[in-house]
C-alpha cells in the first residue's frame, strides 16, 4: 500500500473518530474503506500510536488459557490488556479492535452495535478477502441476462416437447375442416398422413383444440368429418386425458390422426382407432358434432364411423374412462386433470345438449344413429366396471362416464365414481377392445396401447387389444412413433 | 418489558407510532441512567433491543417509576399533547445540573409507506443507543448524591387534566417550577436527531456550566 493511500486512510480515521465521535472498529473500517481487515487493523494501530492520548483503544486477544480450560477470545480495554494477556498460555492473536475518543467505555456491548450490519445482505464480504481466484469474476449484467434467457428457452423447449402448444391448434383445425370435407375412406390414409404430420403439433393442438373447440363447432354435420373433429376433441380431450392417464395415448394418436391407429391399417386399426377417436371425441362435446362428422369420415367403416359418432355423442363426457386410466397413471396429476377434464366435459356436455337441441335438424344422422348404438354402448359399458371389480387387486376410484338413454330418448352421460382395480382395467380394456372390434364399437377408449403400441403402426389392433394401461411415457412415444 | 417492535400491518395508526416511541423512551431512559452512573452498575443487566445490547435496570422501584411515567406519557402521546420529555438530574441542592431532552418535533399519524417493516426506524433507534453510550465520555460526571426526575413539557390543559383525572391519582404529576427546570449556564451537547417514518425526535443534553 502506497504512502498516499495510507495517509488518506489515516485522515479518514481521524475524521471518523475525532470529528464524528464514532467508535471505529477494524471491521467497520474495512467495510467502509474497502480494504482488507488486516490492513484496517494496522491502520488503526498506526492512528492510535499517532494520537495516543486523545483516543482510547480496545483490543482483541485470543489464545489458549493458562489454566488449561480451553481457548478464549476476548475484547478488553486498553487498561485491562496486560491483565488479559497474562491469562493466556499461548497468545494466538492480539490486535486493535476499535478506536474511539471516549475515555471510558462503560459497556463494551456498544461495540457490537457498531459492527451490526443488519441490512448488508447484498454486501459481498468475500470481496475483501486475501484469497483470490483470477477466474472467479463477477459476470456482467448483460451476460446474466443472456444466460437467463437461455435457461428460460431451454425449459420452455423442454416443456414444449411434452406438451406442444400454440401453433398446433390452427393446423389441427384446418386439417379437421379439410378432413371433414374429404370423404371418409380416402381421407383416412391421407388424413392419417396429415394427422401424422400433426402429430408433434397434435398435442399442442390438443391444447389449442380445447380452446378452439367451441370455435370449431361449426362443420360438425358430416359423420365423416366426425372423425376429424373427433380427433380434434379427442386430441384436446386426449391431451387432457393424456395427462391424466397414459391410456389416453392411443386415443390421442388416433385422434390427431397421428401415429397409432390412423396411420396403420384401415380396417382393424381404423376401427380401433375409431374407437379411440370416438372416445377422444366423446370427451369434448363441444367438438363432438364437428368431430363426429369429421372423424367419422376418416374412419374406414361407416358403421364404425357411425358408431364412433354414436359413442362420441353418447359419451359427451366420455372422458370418464380416460380419466380413470389417467388417474391410475398419474394420481397426483389426476386431480388437476380431472378438474380440467371435467370442466371441458361439463362444458362439452352443455354444448352437446345445446347443440343437440339446436342442431337437431342439421344433423339428422347423428341422432338417428345414436339410439341404435345406445344399447350397444350401454351393453358394453357396464361390463367393464364389473369385470374390473372382480379381481379387485388394486382398487382405484375412477370417474367413469355412463352413457344411457333416458325416457325422452336423449343420450345422457353421467360421471360416476367407480371402484375398479388398476391392473384389471388394462385387461378389461383389452377385452373391451376386442369387443369393440367385434361389435364395431369404439367405446373402449382407454388406451391400452402402451408399450405394445410402441412398435407402432404395424399391429395396431393387437396393440390395442393388449395395450395395458400405459404410462404416459409409452403413450407419448406411441404418439410420436405413429406419426410419420 | 423490552419487547421487539414489529409492525404487522401497513396501515399504522397513530396509536402504534406512539407505542414505538414509548418503547424507545424506555430504553433511552434506562440507558441514560446507566451511562450517567447514577446508580451502581450492578443493577443493570444487558438486554437486547433493536438488535443491539442495551442496559436495563432490574431494580423494581426504579422500573416501576419509569413505567408509570411512561404510561402517562403514552396517553398524552396518543393525543399529541407532549412536547418534550426530559430526564433531569439534580445535585444535592436540588438544582438541575443536567438535562437529557427528548424533543418530540413531530408525531405523524400515518406510517410511512416506505418503511412498513420499521427497518429504517430500528436502525435510527439503534444509532441513537450507540451515540448515547458515547456521550457519557463527553459529559462531565455527575456530582455524587445526585437524583433524577422525569419531566414532561406539555400544554396547560393537559396539566390540569393530569391533576384531576382519577386514573392519574395513583401516580400524581406535579407541576414543576422554573427553578427545577432550567439549567444554569447550559451548554448543549447534541446527541442525535431521529427521523423515522412517523416521528421526529431530537435528543440533546443541556449541561450546566457549573457542575
Amino acid at each position: 500500500m502506497d504512502v498516499q493511500s495510507v495517509k488518506l486512510y489515516l485522515q479518514n480515521i481521524e475524521e471518523y473518530v475525532m470529528d464524528e465521535d464514532k467508535i471505529v472498529t477494524y471491521k467497520w473500517l474495512s467495510k467502509n474503506l474497502g480494504i482488507h481487515v488486516n490492513t484496517a487493523k494496522q491502520l488503526l494501530y498506526t492512528f492510535a500510536t499517532e494520537q495516543k492520548i486523545n483516543v482510547n483503544l480496545t483490543y482483541l486477544v485470543g489464545g489458549v488459557l493458562c489454566d488449561g480450560t480451553g481457548c478464549k477470545v476476548q475484547i478488553v480495554r486498553e487498561e485491562d490488556l496486560e491483565k488479559a494477556k497474562a491469562e493466556f498460555k499461548a497468545l494466538t492473536s492480539e490486535h486493535v479492535y476499535s478506536v474511539q475518543k471516549a475515555k471510558i467505555l462503560p459497556d463494551l456491548g456498544v461495540l457490537y452495535a457498531v459492527d451490526c450490519h443488519k441490512r448488508d445482505e447484498n454486501e459481498d464480504g468475500k470481496r475483501l478477502s486475501a484469497i483470490t481466484c483470477s477466474h472467479s469474476v463477477l459476470r456482467p449484467q448483460e451476460e446474466i441476462g443472456r444466460l437467463r434467457l437461455k435457461a428460460r428457452a431451454a425449459t420452455s423447449t423442454r416443456d414444449a416437447k411434452r406438451w406442444p402448444t400454440g401453433h398446433a391448434p390452427s393446423k389441427k383445425t384446418a386439417e379437421a375442416h379439410s378432413n371433414s370435407e374429404v370423404a371418409s375412406t380416402d381421407g383416412s390414409k391421407g388424413k392419417n398422413g396429415t394427422k401424422k404430420k400433426e402429430l408433434n403439433t397434435g398435442i399442442a393442438a390438443m391444447f389449442a383444440a380445447q380452446t378452439c373447440k367451441t370455435k370449431q363447432g361449426g362443420p360438425n354435420e358430416k359423420p365423416k368429418a366426425a372423425e376429424n373433429s373427433s380427433d380434434k376433441p379427442k386430441t384436446s380431450s386426449g391431451i387432457t386425458m393424456f395427462f391424466n392417464r397414459q391410456t389416453e395415448k392411443p386415443i390421442k394418436p388416433s385422434v390427431s390422426a397421428p401415429k397409432d391407429s390412423p396411420s396403420s391399417g384401415l380396417s382393424p386399426k381404423d376401427s380401433h382407432g375409431n374407437e379411440v377417436d370416438a372416445s377422444c371425441a366423446s370427451e369434448k362435446l363441444k367438438e363432438k358434432q364437428e368431430g363426429n362428422s369429421n372423424k367419422k369420415g376418416k374412419v374406414s367403416s361407416n358403421v364404425k364411423n357411425s358408431s364412433i359418432k354414436n359413442t362420441e355423442q353418447k359419451w359427451g363426457g366420455g372422458k370418464g374412462k380416460r380419466v380413470n386410466t389417467d388417474e391410475k397413471l398419474l394420481p397426483a396429476k389426476k386431480r388437476k386433470r380431472i378438474v380440467v377434464v371435467s370442466d371441458s366435459e361439463d362444458s362439452s356436455d352443455d354444448d352437446v345438449f345445446g347443440r343437440d337441441g339446436g342442431d337437431a335438424p342439421d344433423m339428422p344422422p347423428l341422432p338417428e344413429v345414436a339410439p341404435h348404438h345406445e344399447s350397444d354402448t350401454d351393453d358394453v359399458i357396464p361390463p367393464t366396471p364389473e369385470a374390473e371389480l372382480k379381481r379387485g387387486r388394486k382398487r382405484v376410484r375412477k370417474m367413469k362416464d355412463k352413457t344411457y338413454v333416458d325416457e325422452d330418448g336423449y343420450i345422457l352421460t353421467c360421471k360416476e365414481y367407480v371402484f375398479e382395480s388398476c391392473t384389471d382395467s388394462e385387461v378389461e380394456q383389452e377385452k373391451e377392445n376386442e369387443k369393440k372390434l367385434s361389435k364395431g364399437n369404439c367405446e373402449q377408449f382407454e388406451t391400452k396401447k402402451s408399450e405394445s403400441v410402441k412398435p407402432v403402426s404395424k399391429e395396431p389392433p393387437a396393440k390395442k387389444k393388449a395395450s395395458p394401461q400405459k404410462t404416459k411415457q409409452a403413450t407419448l412415444m406411441n404418439f410420436f412413433k405413429k406419426s410419420i | 418489558m423490552l419487547a421487539c417492535v414489529r409492525p404487522q400491518n401497513i396501515t399504522f395508526s397513530f396509536l402504534r407510532a406512539s407505542d414505538i416511541l414509548i418503547e424507545f423512551l424506555e430504553v433511552a431512559i434506562h440507558n441514560v441512567l446507566y451511562v450517567r452512573n447514577i446508580y451502581p452498575t450492578s443493577i443493570f443487566v444487558r438486554r437486547k433491543k433493536y438488535g443491539v445490547p442495551v442496559q436495563m435496570s432490574t431494580h423494581p422501584y426504579l422500573n416501576e417509576y419509569i413505567t408509570e411515567c411512561l404510561k402517562t406519557i403514552k396517553d398524552l402521546l396518543t393525543k399529541n399533547e407532549v412536547r418534550k420529555v426530559t430526564v433531569v438530574f439534580f445535585d444535592e441542592a436540588q438544582i438541575p445540573v443536567e438535562r437529557f431532552i427528548f424533543d418530540i418535533l413531530d408525531l405523524n399519524r400515518t406510517l410511512n409507506q416506505d418503511d412498513p417493516y420499521f427497518i429504517k426506524g430500528e436502525e435510527a433507534l439503534r444509532g441513537f443507543c450507540l451515540k448515547l453510550a458515547m456521550t457519557g465520555s463527553n459529559l462531565k460526571p455527575l456530582p455524587s448524591k445526585s437524583t433524577f426526575r422525569v419531566q414532561l413539557h406539555t400544554i396547560e390543559a393537559v396539566s390540569v387534566s393530569l391533576a384531576e383525572e382519577p386514573r392519574y391519582q395513583d401516580f400524581p404529576w406535579i407541576e414543576t417550577v422554573e427553578q427545577e427546570t432550567e439549567v444554569m449556564n447550559p451548554s448543549i451537547v447534541p446527541i442525535r436527531t431521529l427521523d423515522t417514518g412517523f416521528h421526529k425526535l431530537q435528543v440533546y443534553v443541556e449541561e450546566s456550566g457549573e457542575k
